[in-house]
């Protein structure tokens, strides 16, 4: 058997330690598009744009008083959304307003507003205090 | 013959070695590739956020409590302005990616389409009408998929010259009562 020869030992373990970089760096680019790919996914799956488009439409709905003509023109609201949710975005809306909660302070009284979002991907429900000056 | 048993270590070196490349070939060429273009949502995700801050914008009054720009444009059936302005939000660039000359540099390719929706009150059902579309285009032969942006808009009352743009929405929309509509707008790139 033929004499091993062991010279030239640390030029092989700077080979073993280069190659080892490069297939870390490789591992990282790798990677790399994956993370703007899954947080669009991400951003897209969500319907953050359409909740807050029906939040800013319904909070003024829900510091409306009382009245014949506010009750009407809730039950209105409400049918339209409804109808044109499901017909173009396909989502269970609801929305409920109670104008008796009894929470006020000095300068407002809150009204709450409860709305229901469903898609199929994404349900959320929120409670919000929508303040009427008093 | 007298047997030669120098350079053994050396042999099944290269046997490994060569197991260890055929193993490679074979692993790499049956491996199934599946090419999809990976960053299509990045650009979806984009154009999205693009459409809606451009509808926002545009639904956003003044001052609080006034009628926003796009309310006045819908109430008066303004379909030229409302084509001229939103392809303005479509086209804002920064300062970085504004060009003088040639002008929009930005987003010349972004085409778009939008739609109101209404609900009849009688049938119950939903009914549109079109509120306009961009202009460029019409000479690009590839385009990417669309993605759908929307938005409700509340109306006061029935909107003006409505039977100039669309005879059944004149028809089937109530007069004199407050609504919801929802307007839709297809994006895409050219």
């Amino acid at each position: 058997m033929e004499r091993l020869d062991d010279e030239g030992q640390w030029i092989v373990l700077m080979g073993v330690v280069v190659a080892t970089g490069m297939f870390i760096l490789a591992i990282i680019i790798n990677q790399a598009p994956m993370v703007g790919q899954s947080t669009s996914e991400a951003v897209l799956e969500f319907p953050k744009n359409e909740i807050q488009d029906i939040r800013y439409h319904l909070a003024p709905i829900a510091a409306l008083g009382n009245d014949t003509d506010n009750m009407t023109l809730e039950q209105r609201i409400r049918a339209d959304m409804q109808a044109l949710s499901m017909g173009r975005n396909n989502v269970v809306l609801d929305f409920d307003i109670y104008r008796d909660t009894g929470f006020e302070d000095l300068f407002y009284r809150y009204n709450e507003l409860d709305i229901h979002y469903n898609n199929g991907v994404t349900t959320y429900d929120e409670e919000y205090s929508v303040p009427v000056r008093l | 013959m007298v047997m030669n048993d120098e350079g053994q270590l050396y042999t099944i070196e290269g046997i490994t070695a060569g197991i260890i490349m055929l193993l490679t070939a074979y692993i790499v060429f049956s491996t199934g590739f599946v090419f999809t273009p990976g960053d299509a949502h990045i650009a979806d995700m984009q154009l999205q956020q693009l459409g809606y801050d451009a509808l926002l914008v545009m639904d956003t009054p003044v001052s609080d409590g006034d009628e926003s720009r796009l309310q006045t444009l819908i109430a008066t059936s303004n379909v030229a302005d409302f084509t001229n302005e939103f392809s303005a939000n479509l086209s804002i660039g920064t300062g970085a990616t504004y060009m003088e000359n040639p002008p929009h540099i930005v987003d010349t390719r972004t085409q778009w389409n939008a739609t109101i929706y209404y609900r009849d009150k009688q049938s119950d059902q939903v009914y549109s009408y079109s509120f306009g579309h961009s202009s460029d285009g019409g000479d690009f032969v590839t385009r990417e998929p669309a993605i759908s942006v929307t938005r409700y808009v509340y109306l006061e009352d029935k909107p003006n010259n409505l039977n100039l743009i669309s005879s059944e929405a004149n028809s089937k929309m109530d007069d004199n009562e407050e609504q919801m509509v929802l307007m839709e707008v297809l994006l895409w790139r050219g």
